[in-house]
């Protein structure tokens, strides 16, 4: 299997994981309606808070809850920002960013002198699970974070199809006046999503720092806020499209950190690359049909054949094998590249935002 | 999940007549405007209660009062005799108070009964969607309402989005239903039905109160009316006694609302004409559903042509299609003798149009910006107050305060945001603005809506002045008595066709309502 | 009435001021240093030599563009955070175009690095114009990706193509002298650089361009209402985009300046060092006036030079500034509501006249109703 083997998928589900809770939390607020654009310096504050307390305590659940009140505290802000003084969601969100910064570095540099690196969280085999081959070692040979993590995405799709509260959140974001008008506090809600959003935040952001790598390091989330919002807006508001947009961004941020190391760039990877945009293409396609406009139709065969194109180059490419390198940093970029390309792949798309994202809500106007 | 109100309407029902909502002497203040003033309302248990006022009269004020959105300054609400005090719209709702707003509380992208479950949850993993099925199911029983419950409320027609907000009202225990302006996005069709429901609704033994200022309606329907002005009350009593001329006195006062009929024009040529214009109704989809289809219209010089319709009958994409705003998808339009093919708003206003639109804030005026340079929008970007990309601003305030001046503008000074002023002083600002070039072409889409009197009044003399220029009005209105009286002729638009064109001296309520309803061909 | 205004506004802008340095003074206890001792500190460490004092007034020059920057874009109903992505690649075009002037005669020089900062800023930010206006993607998101993305080009090219220290170090080699920007002479150090003219000359330049030119118009239009700039022929989309890729073109020279006429005469990975983002604070404290932004960028600065020399002198962590600029955005948020009696702010109304394309959050002006 070359460098797509079981280790590679183990270290792509281990990216994935906080990335995945922390826009889980991002999407329920946004779905409320209050987009926080801070979540970078919330993961942060989640993973100075974890390290804090973890280094106070030395368990690592406790850890773990510190990294959630860190979260909470800066989600208890943000809802003060967005929800009671109705500022600027987005100007809260850079002040979010910075202070989440800059309180960081400035507490780590106060607090310890000298790094401190603990245990990451341990492993644990389900049985009988984690004997099946591939799967097993891969997906049930985790530690409790990612397990809990699936939990939770699971129990808020639960939550956004199947509950009252799921409906009130959706038609939050949507229509604050008809929530207003069923006598549900709006307040209420966003309140719910932006601290649920802050939960979520901080404790992905302590596994980063604790439960990952047992230290923590000046911005150490390093863009992992800014991916998860990525993932929301090209997951179309819906945890499907952001399940998978998280799953495409870790497999190529895992493929680089294996890449960084091989040095030549196999040639797995050119088929796969290939694999993957035929796959895009074929999802196009299935959707293209259903779209009934000439410009649209036309818009998708030119993008067909820019990808058919793409294809063929990789097919030569992974014949021809060339010795081709590239430097470690511009495969760090890879990951937020690809977001990109996504967002601008997904183009105008069908599944807009909430209507009141971002939009403080004045009862006057009902 | 609240518990229905032990005193259903059903029960209620036999006690016609006994007082279900008692308003003494509800006085609201915002700042030293006075809203309402001393008001007082009766509404009795089985009754249709028309509440009458001109726009600004303190209707939307009262019923948010009485919905629990303000609370009075002074007096006092009786539900059922009993005092009570709502300091939340939840309040109102739970003593079975409910409102259907002239824009439906509705979320688009949830499903009907989705939006029937929205509702306040004790538990968070509470599932409402049972309940909602089996109480949309027993109103559907008891009055005949029936709804799609798995439909997107987005696919819902404008008529079935309305019902579904009467059935939420009911779902929730409803009692005392009050009707915000219903009729303004309803053909004359669906007006029926829904005065045939809100009869029915009465004889159940629930209270409905109808908010409206279209005299018809409220002939058809109401058993007692009460009007407002300025805030107070003018007048009360039964339909049964009371004729239109002696409640459009207590609306509008002693001045008549009739204006004097309009002196009759010279139509020169044509300065607007369209051909078999046809237009999607979603741009992305241009072989989806039509919004406009085969549209002949001519509009000469002199000549104010009204263009009737209820809302939503293609009016705002024709607007849309002449301004290049929005695509057609076939048909030719002439401005001003020459071919109009490559439109933009920039082409439209170069070929000597002008437009009033008919959603002033969201896109007529810049709300945060002075009151000059709203005026002077468009001139300060050509010459002579533009010079090589700079602003003579001088001369453009001088320009401003000229208009200001013409067209009645009253502000302390052109340097004010324009968002601080009044309704009519932001339409006569708009006014200037568009007049001051003097058009071969203004579209004037709803040019009085929301505006007093008086405001209204000088709206209309400026149109009149400019047809006497010789200039061409395309007006846009959906209310058939201002179209009658202020068109030369009158072009009645349903469901994105013409149905006919009318001399407005033959034109009546009566025959524009009937080429409304004549060919009700969905799209 | 207009004056009351005015105090009333000054007076906010004090009492952040204030409110601010409460939150330093309560840090600096937390951490154990007398308030007094790390006052003179910074006073010495910011304005009490003449050498100091250029290294403050020089430091301004990069915030204020960014801040500018800022102010134009929001001017034009837009929000992006792009600049340090920005500053990254002005500052290496400038670089890359800088280490073959040596031959130059200096001002044509200095002529030529500044283009190449502008034009460097302009095409990074021309990426994020271009996203949001033909493909639909959120601005602020595709600029905190491309900053990300920059992060990682400017790391590559001082360790590849610009590499050229001798010793191996990730950075450039060092700036021949006839590019360097000119600096006065007089101070010990030469730390006063004489692009600090850059500071009246650009906040009224930006002034005058809003106030008395048509573009400016109707870029504030654009901003004001977009419906409405559509209405009268305005097209709001090109506003945008000129004001995303100007506001780039100001970072980007931001980024020619903190490499040439910067402390140290080579290019690092980590040249940047927070300008885009402190920029940004700078407009938000001066609340997007542009005049007031001189006044913030120098206090900003002062923030920053005085934070170093804070941690020389007494070992106080020199992210204390960081901490300040971030709770220093916050306070003049919540001042903004306070001195608007909880109804919008001016930033608040602007995002309620967004507009939906695509994945752009939108709100189309909510109209109320009488």
């Amino acid at each position: 299997m070359g460098i797509f083997d079981v280790a590679f998928l183990v270290s792509a589900i281990t990216i994935a994981a906080p990335i995945l809770l922390a826009a889980t939390g991002e999407l329920v607020s946004e779905r409320a309606g209050v987009l926080n654009v801070g979540l970078e310096g919330v993961l942060l504050v989640g993973a100075f808070g974890g390290y804090l307390v973890m280094a106070g305590t030395g368990n690592i659940a406790v850890g773990f809850l510190g990294g959630i009140v860190g979260g909470l505290l800066f989600g208890v802000l943000m809802g003060v920002l967005a929800i009671e003084t109705k500022v600027d969601q987005i100007v809260s969100g850079i002040a979010l960013t910075l202070l989440g910064y800059g309180l960081t570095a400035f507490l780590n540099d106060d607090v310890f002198s000298k790094p401190r690196a603990f245990d990451p969280l341990p492993r644990l085999a389900i049985p009988v699970l984690s004997d099946v081959p591939v799967l097993g070692p891969a997906l049930f040979t985790q530690d409790a974070f990612i397990y809990a993590t699936a939990v939770v995405v699971v129990v808020v799709a639960l939550a956004l199809t199947r509950t009252t509260w799921g409906i009130n959140l959706k038609a939050t974001g949507e229509s604050p006046v008809s929530v207003d008008a069923a006598g549900v506090s709006v307040r209420g809600l966003r309140w719910a999503g932006v601290l649920f959003s802050g939960v979520c935040a901080g404790a992905a952001g302590a596994y980063i720092s604790i439960g990952d790598v047992g230290v923590f390091r000046e911005a150490m989330t390093g863009g992992r806020g800014y991916l998860a919002i990525a993932a929301v807006l090209f997951g179309g508001w819906r945890l499907s499209g952001l399940g998978l947009a998280v799953a495409i961004f870790a497999v190529t941020d895992a493929t680089q950190l294996r890449l960084q190391a091989v040095g030549d760039i196999p040639r797995e990877v050119w088929v796969a690359a290939a694999l993957l945009i035929l796959v895009a293409l074929g999802t196009r396609r299935v959707r293209s049909a259903a779209a009934t406009s000439r410009l649209d139709r036309r818009r998708a065969s030119a993008a067909g054949l820019a990808g058919l194109a793409a294809v063929a180059v990789l097919v030569v490419l992974a014949i021809v094998r060339p010795a081709v390198t590239l430097p470690v940093s511009l495969w760090l970029a890879m990951p937020y590249v690809l977001a990109l390309v996504a967002l601008a792949a997904e183009g105008k798309r069908r599944h807009k935002a909430p209507e009141a994202l971002a939009v403080p809500y004045l009862r006057s106007e009902v | 999940m609240k518990t229905r109100p032990d005193s259903g309407p059903a029960r209620r029902g036999t006690g016609t007549g006994a007082s279900a909502l008692r308003l003494t002497g509800v006085t609201k203040r915002f700042g030293s405007f006075v809203a309402n003033d001393a008001v007082d309302l009766d509404i009795a248990w089985g009754e249709i209660h028309a509440l009458l006022g001109e726009n600004g009269a303190g209707k939307t004020t009262l019923m948010r009062i009485v919905t629990g959105l303000y609370t009075p300054d002074e007096g006092g609400i009786e539900l059922d005799g009993e005092p009570v005090r709502f300091r939340k719209p939840e309040h109102a709702l739970r003593a079975g108070i409910g409102m259907v707003h002239q824009h439906f509380t509705l979320v688009p992208t949830l499903t009907e009964l989705e939006n029937l479950a929205i509702a306040p949850a004790a538990v968070p993993w509470r599932n409402g969607l049972t309940e909602a099925r089996r109480r949309s199911q027993e109103v559907a029983t008891a009055t005949g309402l029936r709804i799609t419950p798995d439909r997107l409320v987005a696919d819902a027609s404008v008529g079935e989005r309305q019902r579904l907000e009467i059935v939420k009202l009911l779902c929730r225990g409803a009692r005392i239903l009050i009707f915000d302006e219903p009729s303004a996005a309803l053909s004359p069709g669906e007006w029926d039905e829904l005065a045939n429901l809100m009869r029915r609704l009465a004889a159940d033994g629930h209270a409905v109160i109808l908010i409206s200022h279209k005299l018809s309606e409220v002939f058809s329907v109401a058993d007692r009316y009460t009007v407002l002005r300025r805030g107070a009350v003018s007048g009360s009593g039964t339909i049964a006694e009371a004729t239109p001329d002696h409640l459009v006195t207590l609306m509008v006062g002693d001045r008549m609302a009739d204006r004097p009929p309009l002196p009759a024009g010279t139509p020169g040529p044509a300065v607007l004409t369209i051909r078999s214009l046809d237009v999607a109704r979603d741009d992305n989809q241009p072989a989806g559903p039509k919004a406009l289809q085969g549209i002949d219209l001519e509009v000469r010089r002199g000549e104010i042509l009204g263009i009737a319709g209820v809302a939503g009958s293609g009016q705002s994409e024709l607007v849309e299609v002449l301004m290049g705003i929005r695509p057609a998808l076939s048909g030719a339009i002439e401005l001003a003798g020459r071919p109009f093919t490559h439109r933009s708003p920039r082409r439209f206003f170069r070929a000597g149009g002008a437009v009033i639109p008919e959603d002033r804030h969201h896109a007529a005026i810049v709300p945060g910006m002075t009151l000059w340079e709203n005026i002077t929008l468009r001139s300060l970007r050509s010459a002579p107050l533009n010079r090589q990309g700079l602003l003579d601003v001088r001369a453009a305030s001088a320009e401003a305060r000229r208009l200001m001046n013409e067209f009645d503008v009253r502000a302390d000074s052109e340097n004010l945001p324009i968002g601080r002023l009044s309704g009519g002083n932001q339409q006569k600002a708009v006014l200037a603005r568009e007049l001051s070039g003097n058009p071969a072409l203004l579209i004037a889409a709803q040019p009085v809506r929301g505006l007093d009197v008086r405001a209204a009044d000088f709206v209309y003399r400026s149109l009149v002045a400019h047809r006497e220029r010789g200039g061409a009005v395309l007006l846009i209105s959906m209310d058939l008595d201002e179209v009658i009286s202020m068109s030369d002729r009158i072009a009645v638009l349903a469901h994105g066709r013409i149905q006919g064109v009318v001399e407005a001296a033959k034109a009546t309520r009566a025959n524009l309502g009937a080429l409304m309803t004549s060919s009700g061909e969905a799209l | 009435m207009l004056s009351k205004d005015l105090i009333m506004r000054l007076l906010v802008q004090v009492g952040v001021a204030l409110a601010a340095l409460a939150v330093g003074a309560l840090l600096l206890v937390a951490i154990g240093v007398a308030p007094p001792d790390a006052l003179h500190a910074f006073w010495s460490g910011t304005f009490g030599t003449p050498t100091n004092a250029g290294t403050t007034l020089t430091q301004a020059v990069p915030l204020l563009l960014v801040a500018l920057g800022w102010i134009l874009t929001t001017r034009a109903g837009r929000l992006h955070v792009g600049f340090p992505g920005q500053i990254l690649a002005g500052g290496s075009l400038a670089t890359a175009v800088g280490l073959q002037c040596g031959s130059l005669p200096g001002p044509v020089a200095v002529v030529l690095i500044a283009i190449a900062g502008i034009g460097g800023g302009a095409l990074w930010a021309g990426l994020t114009a271009w996203l949001w206006a033909s493909r639909g993607v959120l601005e602020i998101v595709s600029s905190l990706l491309l900053n990300l993305v920059a992060i990682q080009v400017a790391d590559w090219s001082v360790r590849g193509p610009l590499q050229g220290s001798l010793d191996g170090q990730p950075q450039s080699a060092n700036f021949p002298a006839a590019a360097l920007w000119p600096s006065v002479e007089s101070i010990p150090g030469r730390t006063l650089s004489y692009d600090v003219v850059l500071l009246p000359v650009c906040a009224i330049a930006v002034v005058l361009l809003l106030s008395r030119t048509a573009f400016g118009f109707r870029l504030r239009v654009a901003g004001g209402n977009q419906e409405a700039a559509r209405w009268s022929g305005i097209d709001p989309v090109r506003e945008g985009v000129a004001a995303i890729v100007i506001s780039g073109g100001f970072a980007g020279l931001a980024g020619a300046a903190l490499l040439f006429a910067g402390s140290a005469p080579w290019m690092s990975d980590g040249f940047e060092a927070g300008v885009g983002f402190n920029g940004i604070a700078v407009a938000l404290l001066a609340r997007n006036s542009p005049v007031g932004a001189v006044a913030t960028a120098v206090v900003f600065s002062a923030l920053n030079v005085g934070g170093t020399a804070m941690q020389a002198q007494l070992d106080v962590p020199s992210s204390l500034a960081s901490v300040l600029q971030g709770a220093v955005i916050v306070l003049v948020l919540v001042a903004a509501v306070v001195l608007h009696g909880r109804t919008r702010t001016p930033s608040a109304a602007k995002s309620a006249a967004r507009r939906r394309s695509g994945v752009v959050v939108h709100s189309g002006a909510r109209t109320e109703e009488a």
